[in-house]
């Protein structure tokens, strides 16, 4: 094989086990003699053991997933069979039956999943209600009982004290797929990133303050990723609870008087937009409550209009 | 046929290695054990234990890469939840039991598909759950979480939400999910020549963000 046959394409099909065994030896015997072709390879794999340790944030648990699939099958049972057993009329009555099925829309359904995204709401806003220490705190007012020496500190970015207590999180670097001593020799192959540059080093000190300091900051931390979380969760159960809603409300709106019809989507469209808007400043502000409650009622509302239109008769 | 379980022994790319050769590799799984026609038989009986054990078997892969086609881990659970009981509802429809889990990645694209078009099209009313989408691509991380997020994490992940919708499911297709060209046709309904064009593509993007970290003249 010429250097000119190896091309981007033809080692990338060689990288993923796609080239025919004779295609695939003439590679591996290039690449084993050419020093040039051999390094534009090697670069591919180091992008694939990027790839390989790549973590999504994720915390799957295939039993709290498995809870409502199993809801849902139960609910469907019997299961669809096929009906070549079945007579004429049968066949007939079963294939004209999703004509006539009554909307999805469960009125206790939706009210149970009401109460959870309610649920979650209060307890988001119970929880940033209760921070000791915020991030207004931080940016420049000072806790009455706090050490000037404390307040002054930067934010936490600039905070090297913080860092290490994300590894001790339990925040592994590397993926399951890739060997930590595989790891280390990527890492070490690589450029110097812009944030290890920016970063001031690690200096461990005695000093109370500054010990007080780090502490203060690890837990404003912790709560911030906290309070995200509990946000995300009670906005997934408001989008859940709508996603319930729109087919039936979908459904119902073809049988609404246009007027009413239009009427609902105006509002619908109206607190859309109310809910885009306090999104976009809760991703600006995300520990602000007053953007969040405000996020979450306009979800609130949303639902409430929803389930009002579907129950229309 | 594909395994249901864990249990998985990694196939040599050659069986006799060559001196002097760098093999080919791309080794693909091979089950040592299992009977998952069994299981789908039984599943398709009503069976919810044994459609448990496919549950078991495939939720992680696949809820792994609805999130990547969504970037949204509670739309993502959604989704999976939705690509599972669609699966156990039409499993009379699969007709070739070893086919599994490429007809099941079908429906999971077909989920997550039909999701990110239905959120495109709302968009043009009122961008309300784009926004969930459009989060991958914000680069702005907040300051206290981009202390904690890792690095290489933050960019692969912003890079994989900049590609296209074609060229994101290929590359996630094989990248993560380590499936064939044609097995990456077959989900995605794509030709050959598409799926390698789009693979290539999408390699290329993900490298050209991703060259500060890899040292790779563009």
């Amino acid at each position: 094989m010429k250097c000119e046959e190896c091309t981007a394409n033809a080692l990338e099909e060689f990288l993923d086990g796609e080239l025919d065994a004779r295609r695939a030896a003439e590679m591996g015997a290039h690449l084993a003699a050419c020093r040039a072709c051999a390094a534009a390879y090697d670069r591919l794999l180091d992008e694939q053991a990027i790839y390989a340790g790549y973590e999504r944030d994720l915390e799957v648990t295939p039993q709290a997933l498995w809870a409502g699939v199993a809801a849902r099958i139960t609910a469907k049972q019997p299961r669809e069979q096929p009906l070549a057993g079945a007579g004429l009329f049968q066949r007939v009555r079963a294939w004209l039956a999703p004509a006539f099925v009554a909307p999805r829309f469960s009125p206790a359904m939706t009210a149970a999943m009401m109460l959870l995204a309610i649920g979650a709401t209060a307890l988001v806003m119970r929880y940033m209600n209760s921070q000791p220490v915020g991030p207004r705190e931080l940016a420049g007012g000072a806790p009455t009982a706090t050490p000037a020496s404390v307040v002054r500190q930067p934010t936490p970015e600039a905070t090297p004290a913080s860092a290490p207590a994300a590894s001790q999180n339990g925040e592994s670097s590397g993926g399951a797929d890739v060997q930590p001593d595989e790891r280390e020799k990527n890492r070490k192959a690589e450029p110097p990133r812009k944030r290890d540059a920016e970063r001031k080093p690690f200096v461990p000190s005695n000093d109370p303050a500054q010990i007080l300091v780090a502490s203060q900051n690890n837990e404003i931390l912790r709560r911030q990723r906290a309070t995200e979380r509990l946000v995300r969760e009670a906005e997934s159960k408001y989008l859940a609870a709508i996603r319930m809603l729109s087919e039936d409300v979908n459904r119902r709106r073809t049988q609404l008087d246009p007027q009413v019809a239009a009427r609902f989507d105006e509002t619908l469209a109206t607190i859309d937009r109310s809910i885009s808007e306090t999104r976009r400043t809760v991703l600006r502000q995300r520990n602000d409550p007053v953007a969040v409650q405000y996020m979450l009622s306009a979800y609130a509302k949303k639902v409430e209009v929803m389930r009002e239109m579907a129950a229309l008769d | 046929m594909e395994a249901l379980s864990g249990t998985l022994t990694v196939e040599q790319p050659g069986t006799v290695e060559q001196p002097g050769t760098v093999e080919q590799p791309g080794a693909r799984a091979k089950p040592l054990m299992n009977s998952p026609e069994q299981l789908i038989v039984a599943a398709r009986r009503g069976d919810q234990e044994a459609f448990r054990l496919i549950f078991d078997r495939w939720a992680r892969p696949v809820v792994s890469f609805v999130y990547d086609m969504v970037g949204d881990r509670a739309l993502a659970e959604d989704l999976t939840q939705e690509t599972f009981v669609r699966a156990y509802k039409y499993l009379d429809a699969l007709r070739d039991e070893s086919k599994f889990s490429t007809w099941l990645f079908s429906i999971a694209k077909n989920v997550a598909r039909e999701h990110l078009r239905s959120a495109h099209s709302r968009s043009k009313k009122v961008d309300l759950d784009d926004e969930t989408v459009l989060e991958l691509l914000d680069e702005r991380p907040t300051p206290a979480i981009a202390l904690l997020d890792k690095e290489l994490n933050g960019v692969v992940r912003h890079a994989l939400g900049a590609l296209d919708e074609d060229k994101r499911l290929v590359f996630t297709l094989k990248i993560f999910q380590q499936r064939s060209y044609e097995e990456i046709a077959e989900i995605t309904g794509f030709s050959l020549p598409k799926v390698k064009t789009d693979l290539h593509r999408a390699r290329t993007e993900m490298r050209r963000r991703m060259s500060p970290y890899l040292g790779v003249k563009q």
